[in-house]
C-alpha cells in the first residue's frame, strides 16, 4: 500500500534549518511515518518535494516565505498525528504558549528546601548579578554553598565567606568548578573511589587531575572541597581553604590532606601553612611554582606538579612515606627514558619547528604546563600556551570541556604555523564534560597533522587524559583512540608537558638541555 | 538576535552588536533582547525623521549619532592568488569543516547527506563551478538560479552558497562575476524567502556582511596568524544556524577557482 501523504503551511514561519532538521527526526520517529520533511516553500524547494513525491502536502498555495510540513505515513490518522505533533514541536520552539510545557521544577530555594528538607548544600548557578543574593539567603537556611556561578564582585565574595564562617558552613567559590563531596561530584568532577585523602583547591582541573591520579594509583578521596579561584587573594584572605582545612583534619574519614593552588598572596600563604604547622595528619601542599622551603618549614610535603601530589598523599596514606620524603621541587625533571622518545621523535621535524603550541581546556592544567615549559626550556622561546576555557575563549560559548569545536579549529589552525613542532593537549573526562571528548578531538587532530604533512613538516601531537576508569567515558577508550590517531600520550599533564619540552629541546640545538637528574618520581 | 523586517527591494535588519555589520543594518548596543522588547519577523515599520519606528512593536530607533559602516569589500580584502592564499584557504576551510553543524551544506555524519534537496545542491554547485571553471556564462547562471531558494532553513543554503560565491569572485575579479550577481538577483523575491532574496539583493550590489569581510581579510593577509584566520572564520560561522558555514562553502570555492591565467592555458576539450 502506498503511504498516505499530508503537509501543513504554516504562514510566515521563520525558523534555522538546525531545528527544522531537529523537528523532521522527530517526526521520523514516530511509528507509521516513513519520511518527513520542513522546507521553506520557494520554488526550488516545492520542486525537490515534487521529486519525493510529497507535492500534495504544499497543495494550498504556500510562497517562498511560508514553512511547509510535508509527511508520508501508513495511514491518514498517522499523517495527521504527524502534523499534529510538528505544529506542537513548532510551537514549543518559538515559545508559544501553545507548545508543550515540562514538568515545573522547584524555582526558588524555599521550594526546593519543601522538596528536601534535610539538604546540607545549595549548588547556585545563577548569572553572577543574581548569586550572591541565592548564596546569602542559602547559608542563612543553614546550607553550605557550592557557587558555580562566576562574575560575582570580590566585595560580595569576602561579605558571603565572612557570613560562612561565622556559622560554620563552607562557601566554595564563586567561579568553583570542582568539588567532591562525601562521594558527591559537583560541577566537573571524575568518578573517583572513596578514600583517606582529603583535598582543598582553588583550582577546578587541578583537583580534577590530583583526584584521578590519586585514584590511578590505587588510592581514594573522602572530600575534595573547591575554594573558587579568588579564595586565596590577598582581598578574601583564603578563607574558604582555612575552613576546609579545619574541617578535613577533625573529619575522622581523612587521614591525609592535599592543598593545591596557584601562588597565593605571600600573606596568605603564610597563614595557611602556620595552620597547617601542628597538623597530626600529613599534609602536602602543590602551590604551583611556590616556594617549597616554606612548605617545608611548616611542617607539610611540597610537590611540585599535580602528579607529584598525588603521588606523595598516596604514599602517605598508605605509611610509605616519611617527612624526610618532602619532593624538593625540581619541577621538569627528565628521566633518561623520555629522554631518549623525545631524541628519536624529534628528527623527525623541520628545522623551523621549535615552539610548542598548548591548547588546553582546563586553566590550572595550563598553568601546570607553562611551569614546566619554564623550568626545562627557559622563558626566551615562542612557546603558547592557551587556556580555551578562559573567558576570552568562552563568552557567549560553551566551555571547550564540553563543546570541542573551539579547541579544533585551534587545532586545526596550528597546522599553518611553521615554527610548532609540538602541540600540547589535556583531555579532561568526568561529570559535566563532553560525552565522548577523544572521538571528537581526534578528526581535528588528523585534518592538523594530514596538513602539516602538505607543508613538508611532520607535527607531533602529545597529550595526557585526565580522568579515571570509573568516569562516563571510560579512560581506557579515550585514550585509545588518541593513540590510534597517532598522539604520544602520557600518563600526567606534567609528564605530557615534560615530554613536549623535551622534543622541543631536542629539535633546537641552541634550546636549554632538558636536566636529567634521574626518575621524577 | 538577528531580526529581518520586510522592506523592499531589500530588508532593514536589526541585530545586536556582536552580530557585526550587515548591509541595510542596524546593530543595537549591548546586549538587548529584541523579541523580550516585542520585535518579531516581518513586523511593519516606518521611517521617523531620527530613525526607523516599528509601530507593532511601540519601538523607535534613533539613528542620529550612530556610526556607520561600509559594507562594500574593502581595499584589503582583494585577494592576489598563489601558494600562500590557497593554503590559508586550505586551513580556513579546514577549520569550518570541524565545526559546521548538520543541517547545511557542509558534509554531516548525519541524516543531511541523504536529504534530496542536499543531492540537487551538490549537482547544481558542481555545475556552477564546472561553468565558472570554463568561463561558460550560462552553464553558471544556469546552475545558480538552481540554487536560489534551496534549502530548509530560514535562510536556503543555496542563497547562503551564493552569497558567499559572489564575495569570492568579486575579491579576486572573476570574469564572470557580473553577470552571476545580475542573474541571481533578477525576480529574487519570489524565488526565496525574504531574508535570502535580501541577502542575495544586497550581494548582487557588492554589500556583504562584515564577517565575510574579515574572513576575506583575514586570508588576503600574509601578516595574518593562524589564530586570526581561526577566528574569523569562528565569527562568521556563528551566523544563523548554518548560514555562516553554508557562505564560507561558497566563498572558499570561489577562492579556489583557477586564476584566469591559469584557465587560458588550459588545453582545450
Amino acid at each position: 500500500m502506498s503511504p498516505v501523504v499530508a503537509g501543513s503551511i504554516h504562514r510566515n514561519a521563520y525558523r534555522d534549518s538546525v531545528e527544522l532538521m531537529g523537528i523532521a527526526a522527530q517526526l521520523e520517529q514516530l511509528e507509521a511515518v516513513h519520511r518527513a520533511g520542513l522546507i521553506m516553500a520557494t520554488p526550488a524547494n516545492l520542486a525537490v518535494l515534487a521529486e519525493a513525491g510529497l507535492a500534495e502536502a504544499a497543495a494550498g498555495g504556500a510562497g517562498p516565505n511560508d514553512l511547509v510540513v510535508a509527511v508520508a505515513a501508513t495511514d491518514r490518522a498517522a499523517a495527521d498525528a504527524a502534523l499534529a505533533r510538528a505544529t506542537a514541536l513548532l510551537a514549543a520552539g518559538s515559545g508559544d504558549p501553545e507548545g508543550a510545557r515540562p514538568t515545573r521544577p522547584a524555582e526558588t530555594l524555599g521550594e526546593g528546601l519543601g522538596e528536601l528538607p534535610d539538604a546540607n548544600l545549595a549548588l547556585i548557578s545563577t548569572p553572577g548579578t543574581y548569586a550572591s543574593a541565592e548564596a546569602v539567603r542559602a547559608l542563612k537556611h543553614g546550607l553550605n554553598v557550592f557557587l558555580f556561578s562566576d562574575n560575582v564582585p570580590v566585595e560580595d565574595e569576602i561579605h558571603l565567606k565572612a557570613l560562612a564562617d561565622r556559622k560554620g558552613l563552607l562557601v566554595m567559590g564563586p567561579d568553583c568548578g570542582t568539588a567532591i563531596v562525601d562521594g558527591v561530584p559537583l560541577g566537573f568532577a571524575n568518578a573517583v573511589r572513596r578514600g583517606p585523602i582529603g583535598l582543598v583547591g582553588a583550582s577546578g582541573t587541578g583537583i580534577q587531575q590530583v583526584t584521578s591520579l590519586i585514584h590511578r594509583f590505587g588510592s581514594g578521596i573522602s572530600h575534595a572541597i573547591g575554594t573558587g579561584g579568588r579564595d586565596l587573594d590577598e582581598r578574601v584572605g583564603g578563607t574558604t581553604m582555612l575552613a576546609a582545612i579545619r574541617q578535613l583534619l577533625a573529619d575522622p574519614a581523612t587521614s591525609v590532606l592535599v592543598l593545591i593552588s596557584k601562588p597565593p598572596s605571600p600573606s596568605v600563604a603564610r597563614r595557611i601553612l602556620e595552620s597547617v604547622r601542628s597538623s597530626p595528619k600529613p599534609v602536602v601542599v602543590n602551590f604551583l611554582g611556590g616556594d617549597p622551603v616554606a612548605v617545608i618549614d611548616a611542617g607539610a610535603y611540597p610537590a611540585s606538579t599535580f602528579e607529584a601530589a598525588a603521588r606523595l598523599a598516596v604514599r602517605l596514606a598508605t605509611g610509605e612515606a616519611s617527612p624526610a620524603d618532602a619532593n624538593d621541587g625540581s619541577v621538569g625533571a627528565v628521566g633518561p627514558e623520555m629522554a631518549d622518545l623525545a631524541a628519536q621523535v624529534a628528527v623527525r621535524l623541520a628545522p623551523s619547528q621549535t615552539a610548542i603550541r598548548g591548547l588546553y581546556s582546563g586553566g590550572s592544567l595550563a598553568g601546570e604546563a607553562k611551569i614546566v615549559l619554564g623550568a626545562i626550556l627557559g622563558h626566551d622561546r615562542h612557546d603558547q600556551i592557551l587556556d580555551l576555557g578562559d573567558d576570552e575563549f568562552t563568552v557567549g560559548r560553551p566551555h571547550p570541556m564540553i563543546d570541542p569545536r573551539l579547541r579544533n579549529e585551534h587545532i586545526v589552525a596550528v597546522a599553518a604555523e611553521a615554527d610548532v613542532a609540538v602541540l600540547l593537549l589535556d583531555v579532561v573526562l568526568g561529570y559535566g564534560s563532553h560525552p565522548d571528548p577523544a572521538e571528537a578531538l581526534a578528526p581535528a587532530i588528523a585534518d592538523a597533522m594530514a596538513l602539516a604533512i602538505t607543508s613538508g613538516r611532520n607535527l607531533l601531537v602529545v597529550a595526557s587524559v585526565c580522568g579515571t576508569d570509573q568516569d562516563p567515558q571510560d579512560v581506557q577508550r579515550q585514550e585509545r583512540i588518541l593513540a590510534q590517531t597517532g598522539v604520544m600520550l602520557e600518563t600526567s599533564n606534567a609528564r605530557a608537558a615534560m615530554l613536549a619540552a623535551s622534543i622541543a629541546a631536542a629539535a633546537a640545538p641552541t634550546a636549554r638541555p632538558a636536566p636529567l637528574v634521574g626518575a621524577t618520581e | 538576535m538577528y531580526i529581518d523586517l520586510e522592506t523592499p527591494p531589500g530588508a532593514l535588519v536589526i541585530a545586536i552588536e556582536s552580530v557585526g555589520g550587515v548591509p541595510a543594518g542596524i546593530l543595537v548596543r549591548g546586549s538587548t533582547n529584541l523579541v523580550a522588547l516585542g520585535v518579531r519577523p516581518g513586523m511593519s515599520f516606518e521611517p521617523t525623521p531620527g530613525g526607523w519606528s516599528i509601530p507593532p512593536a511601540g519601538i523607535r530607533i534613533d539613528v542620529t549619532g550612530a556610526a556607520t559602516w561600509s559594507p562594500a569589500l574593502p581595499r584589503t580584502a582583494r585577494l592576489v592568488r598563489g601558494p600562500d592564499l590557497a593554503s590559508r584557504v586550505a586551513v580556513a576551510r579546514a577549520i569550518t569543516s570541524r565545526s559546521a553543524r548538520a543541517g547545511g551544506l557542509w558534509p554531516s555524519e548525519r541524516r543531511s547527506s541523504e536529504e534530496p534537496w542536499l543531492i540537487r545542491a551538490r549537482a547544481l554547485i558542481d555545475a556552477l563551478l564546472d561553468g565558472l571553471r570554463n568561463d561558460d556564462g550560462d552553464r553558471a547562471t544556469g546552475a545558480a538560479l538552481g540554487l536560489v531558494g534551496l534549502g530548509i532553513g530560514l535562510t536556503p543554503s543555496g542563497d547562503d552558497y551564493l552569497i558567499g560565491m559572489l564575495a569570492g569572485l568579486e575579491a579576486t575579479g572573476h570574469p564572470l562575476h557580473g553577470i552571476l550577481a545580475v542573474a541571481v538577483a533578477e525576480d529574487v523575491a519570489a524565488r526565496t524567502t525574504r531574508v535570502g532574496a535580501a541577502g542575495l539583493t544586497h550581494a548582487s550590489l557588492g554589500a556583504y556582511p562584515e564577517r565575510l569581510h574579515d574572513v576575506l581579510v583575514a586570508v588576503a593577509s600574509e601578516a595574518a596568524t593562524s589564530r586570526d584566520l581561526g577566528r574569523a572564520v569562528e565569527r562568521a560561522m556563528e551566523f544563523g544556524a548554518t548560514s555562516g558555514s553554508d557562505t564560507l562553502a561558497g566563498l572558499f570555492a570561489a577562492l579556489d577557482l583557477p586564476a584566469a591565467a591559469d584557465r587560458s592555458e588550459r588545453p582545450a576539450a
